[in-house]
């Protein structure tokens, strides 16, 4: 298992109380990777760009970025885009985890370049369920140096 | 009465003088009175006066002037000069003149004037009496001069008679003998004697059959006898000349008895006369011959029967023979319709001789109706007065005219379809006059329309290049609204080109217009005209190729309204997709951290029943319990509390939508001074700079203009810049009818992203931030500013400050 790098999952979600349960829901499906959580965009910008006072993006590496739309300073949006322009960080898979789902919002975000488009339902079955199908996923990525 | 029927005139200027004269003479006679002249000549000649007295002296006419005229008018009249005066001369000349009769003086004595009057009057009377007198005297003799003359010329003629008729007999023109009863001359003239050539003395001893060539002497015997018998003859005969010739004589003779007995015979040559009369019958034979021989038939009259028909005419009659038709009353030949005619046609002849050409018909001998024209004339045949009738058969002709009324009538009949198609054709052109009528009608209403509607309408007319596109139009025609939407006059757009009137470069919607004027399609648009800065509803239709018509309604207000419906639309779909997003979130804690609690619990149960196990298990017992479940606890309650905060947010928003307001003409300072007073302890903690300019008053809702005002400086002092010290900066400008206060701060100011963004409900730049409430008080203030029919807009720069502008209306606005 040499050749694969350890994942480490960033979520960028301003509500806590969400935060909470995307780190508990792919805890419970088996995710056992790593998470590091971010406020908004910016934050999660100045962790991959290095910009950082305290931790900032290892390139040994890998990361997987599960982003959310409406957040203050910088949203989701605009973060994606960021990286996504960035030919150090436009690898790192994006999901974006949100409750918008404004068409036009999902579409725009498919055209900056997210690899996936998960919409928060606020039935927590349902929820735990995404979280449990989108662990199950992560666990088969595997992110080749 | 001695002067009964005396009538005396009396003329004079003084009427005193008149009525004193009536009054003194009326018992004894008939008194006439006449203040001038001239009246008194009208009486003159109307009644009979005896006596005339007048005045000398009278203003128009002397007494002697007058009297004169009488004199000359009225000679039997006795006249009388009255006067005052002594113009002895002319009074004496007058009487000489026999003018007048007599002169009185005046004043005169009424004795002496009733003498004078009375001898005048018998003096009238006598003069009278004697005229008749010589009169009569007149009449006798010359009734006896008469007498007298007619004894004298009737003993003369008696005398003078025998001598005369010798004269006479003598020298009259005629041949004249006087023979005794055997036929012997006992007497002839000179005009015989030349006429036969003998001499009287010769003639004397000769015997009436001595010159009688016709008549030998048996014959002139009987024929003596005969006259004897009658008393008188009228012959023709022959005498014999001296000479031998013979020659033609009318004899007319009496046979008398009173001297002796004989025969008194007047002889005439009328040898000139037989010739004349031979050459006649000689020309009517000729004459004869000619009608006899003529192809046209002619007949001749005499006293309504037919006494001659040339063969012609007894061919066209249908006869064989003229015995068959002739001794006819001419009514056998004449159609009863045309016996009138014949009556007229024999006056006309009596009076002209002649009647001219006529048509009529005849009849034939079979009865059948013949077709003629006639010409007749008065002649003389046989010596007697007749008629000659020249027929013209017009059968065929008639037959021909007949064929030709026939003809005649068809076109009659065709002309009368070709009225009665006219009448049909009036009627229409009536009914297309009162249809044009109608539409004139219709047209006057139709302008009266075009001129009322509130619709700019204008009709136009396609201007194309040399290419045939169609590159400008050209306005006909447009109503009053189309001045008052545009402000051009009529008389500036009728008949110019769009680019002109309008003064553009390319004429308005051209390509639209010209698409329905060259196809006919209408069309109906809505448009933003911005040079008018309007929006229109255009309704174009075109009515004849190449011209169109539009009907521009203004709906500006309209379009505001739906871009105000647009906006509230909008504003009210991002409440509610706001609303829905972040009530989401919150609910998803609710749920997520409900659920996880109950798993912890069921753990905690498991635990439970595994109690006393181990320490390790009760460390695990403890950190659920005084870990986890609190922290959960603590998360939905949180929630739970945000939720309220949000759905109470929403309760404002709308309830700031449903306010009623109470609108006043505010005074802003005041206004500002209260707010400021509430922030008072902060700004003075902040040491903030506060400089309050004198403002415009506005029109508005204090209250809601208060919070609004509020909600702007609080945030102002919530994001001031914690590096330098607060200034706020109020003032306001005023533009037309409008008043826009400015808020200027020099806090962190907002990142140009976000600028939109602030009006939002629940918004926030920065949630998370200790100052960041509830992200209400700018869509509040939106909202408040909407009501107040206002703007509200913001311009910032990141780190140097924000200015805050609010657009109000100065007067009373319609809420």
């Amino acid at each position: 298992m040499k050749n694969y790098k350890e994942l480490i999952i960033l979520v960028a979600e301003d509500d806590d109380g969400h935060a909470e349960l995307i780190k508990a829901g792919l805890l419970e499906s088996g995710v056992c990777n790593s998470i590091i959580r971010f406020k908004n965009g910016v934050e999660t910008w100045d962790f991959l760009n290095g910009t950082a006072e305290k931790e900032i993006r290892d390139p040994e590496k890998a990361y997987l970025l599960l982003l959310d739309i409406n957040m203050p300073i910088m949203d989701g949006v605009e973060l994606l885009q960021k990286v996504k322009t960035d030919n150090d960080l436009k690898e790192i898979p994006v999901i974006m985890l949100t409750t918008t789902d404004d068409p036009r919002e999902v579409d725009a975000c498919y055209k900056y370049g997210c690899n996936m488009y998960i919409t928060k339902p606020v039935q927590f079955d349902k929820f735990a369920e995404v979280l449990n199908r989108m662990g199950l996923f992560i666990q088969i990525v595997r992110v080749i140096n | 009465m001695e002067n009964e029927g005396m009538k005396i005139l009396y003329i004079d200027d003084e009427k005193s003088a008149l009525f004193n004269f009536e009054q003194l003479f009326q018992d004894d006679f008939e008194v006439y009175t006449a203040p001038s002249a001239a009246q008194g000549m009208e009486i003159l000649a109307t009644t009979e006066i005896q006596i005339v007295i007048s005045d000398q002296r009278m203003p128009k006419k002397t007494g002697i002037e007058l009297l004169s005229e009488v004199a000359l008018l009225y000679p039997d009249t006795i006249r009388i000069l009255l006067t005052a005066y002594s113009e002895a001369e002319v009074i004496i000349d007058a009487i000489n003149q026999g003018q007048v009769y007599q002169y009185i003086t005046k004043p005169f004595e009424t004795k002496n004037l009733k003498n004078i009057l009375d001898k005048a009057a018998q003096n009238w009377r006598l003069k009278r009496e004697n005229q008749l007198l010589v009169t009569q005297l007149q009449k006798k003799n010359e009734k006896l001069i008469q007498a007298n003359e007619e004894l004298l010329t009737s003993s003369k003629e008696t005398e003078e008679g025998k001598n005369q008729i010798k004269y006479i007999l003598q020298t009259a023109m005629d041949g004249y003998w006087m023979t005794d009863m055997d036929g012997k001359f006992i007497e002839v003239n000179d005009a015989y004697c030349k006429m036969s050539g003998y001499a009287e003395t010769e003639l004397l001893n000769m015997h009436i059959s001595d010159v009688e060539v016709i008549e030998n002497k048996d014959e002139t015997e009987y024929h003596i006898k005969k006259i004897i018998e009658f008393g008188s003859d009228r012959f023709e005969s022959k005498h014999k000349r001296k000479d031998g010739s013979v020659y033609d004589v009318e004899i007319s003779t009496v046979y008398q008895t009173e001297y002796i007995n004989a025969f008194v015979v007047f002889i005439r040559d009328i040898t000139e006369e037989k010739k004349a009369e031979k050459a006649l019958l000689k020309s009517e034979e000729d004459y004869r011959n000619l009608i006899e021989f003529s192809p046209v038939p002619m007949a001749i009259i005499h006293d309504w029967k037919t006494m001659y028909f040339n063969p012609a005419a007894i061919q066209l009659f249908g006869a064989i023979t003229e015995s068959e038709i002739l001794g006819k009353h001419i009514n056998e030949f004449i159609h009863p319709d045309y016996r009138e005619l014949a009556v007229e046609n024999s006056k006309l002849l009596a009076e002209k001789g002649f009647v001219q050409m006529q048509e009529q018909k005849y009849l034939k001998l079979n009865g059948s109706v013949l077709d003629v024209e006639t010409q007749a004339k008065s002649i003389r045949y046989n010596d007697l007065p007749a008629t000659l009738v020249v027929i013209n058969d017009i059968s065929k002709r008639k037959l021909a005219e007949m064929e030709l009324a026939d003809s005649k009538e068809r076109l009659q009949k065709a002309l009368e379809v070709s009225n009665q198609s006219r009448t049909t054709l009036l009627s229409v052109l009536e009914d297309q006059l009162r249809a044009k009528e109608t539409l004139r009608e219709s047209e006057e209403k139709l302008s009266t329309l075009f001129n009322s509607m509130t619709e700019m309408v204008v009709i136009h007319e396609l201007v194309f290049d040399n290419n045939g596109d169609a590159i400008d139009y050209r306005i006909l025609d447009c109503n009053k609204t189309f001045t008052s939407i545009t402000g051009i006059e009529k008389e500036s757009a009728v008949g110019r080109l769009a680019t002109e009137v309008y003064g553009i470069e390319t004429a308005p919607y051209l390509q639209e217009y010209a698409n329905v004027a060259l196809n006919g399609t209408s069309l109906e648009f809505n448009t933003y005209y911005l040079p008018l800065d309007k929006y229109f509803l255009i309704s174009v239709v075109s009515s004849e190729k190449n011209k169109f018509s539009t009907i521009s309604t203004d709906i500006t207000s309209n379009e505001q309204i739906h871009e105000i419906i647009k906006e509230k639309n909008k504003e009210l779909e991002n409440y509610i997709y706001v609303a829905s997003h972040d009530l989401r979130s919150p609910l998803v804690n609710i749920q997520g951290f409900s659920k996880r609690l109950q798993k912890q619990t069921a753990e905690l149960t498991n635990l439970m029943a595994e109690m006393n196990a181990n320490a390790e298990l009760a460390a695990e017992y403890k950190r659920l319990t005084t870990d986890d479940i609190p922290k959960s606890l603590s998360f939905i309650l949180n929630n739970v509390s945000k939720m309220d905060t949000l759905i109470n947010g929403l309760l404002q928003v709308s309830r700031t939508g449903r306010v009623v307001m109470s609108s006043t003409i505010l005074e802003m300072n005041k206004l500002f001074k209260s707010i400021l007073t509430i922030f008072d302890y902060q700004l003075k903690e902040m040491e903030a700079n506060v400089v309050l300019h004198e403002l415009d008053s506005c029109y508005g809702d204090t209250n809601q203009l208060n919070q609004l005002f509020s909600n702007i400086i609080g945030n102002a002092l919530k994001y001031s810049d914690k590096n330098r010290k607060l200034t706020l900066d109020i003032s306001s400008h005023t533009k037309y009818n409008k008043v826009i206060y400015s808020i200027k701060d020099n806090g962190i100011g907002i990142n140009n992203r976000h600028l939109q963004k602030i009006w939002d409900v629940f918004y926030r730049v920065d949630a998370s931030a200790p100052e960041a409430g509830e992200g209400l008080g700018l869509s509040l203030a939106k909202r408040i500013v909407d009501k107040h029919k206002g703007k509200i807009w913001a311009e910032s720069v990141e780190g140097e400050g924000s200015t805050f502008f609010v657009e109000l209306h100065k007067n009373k606005f319609e809420e």
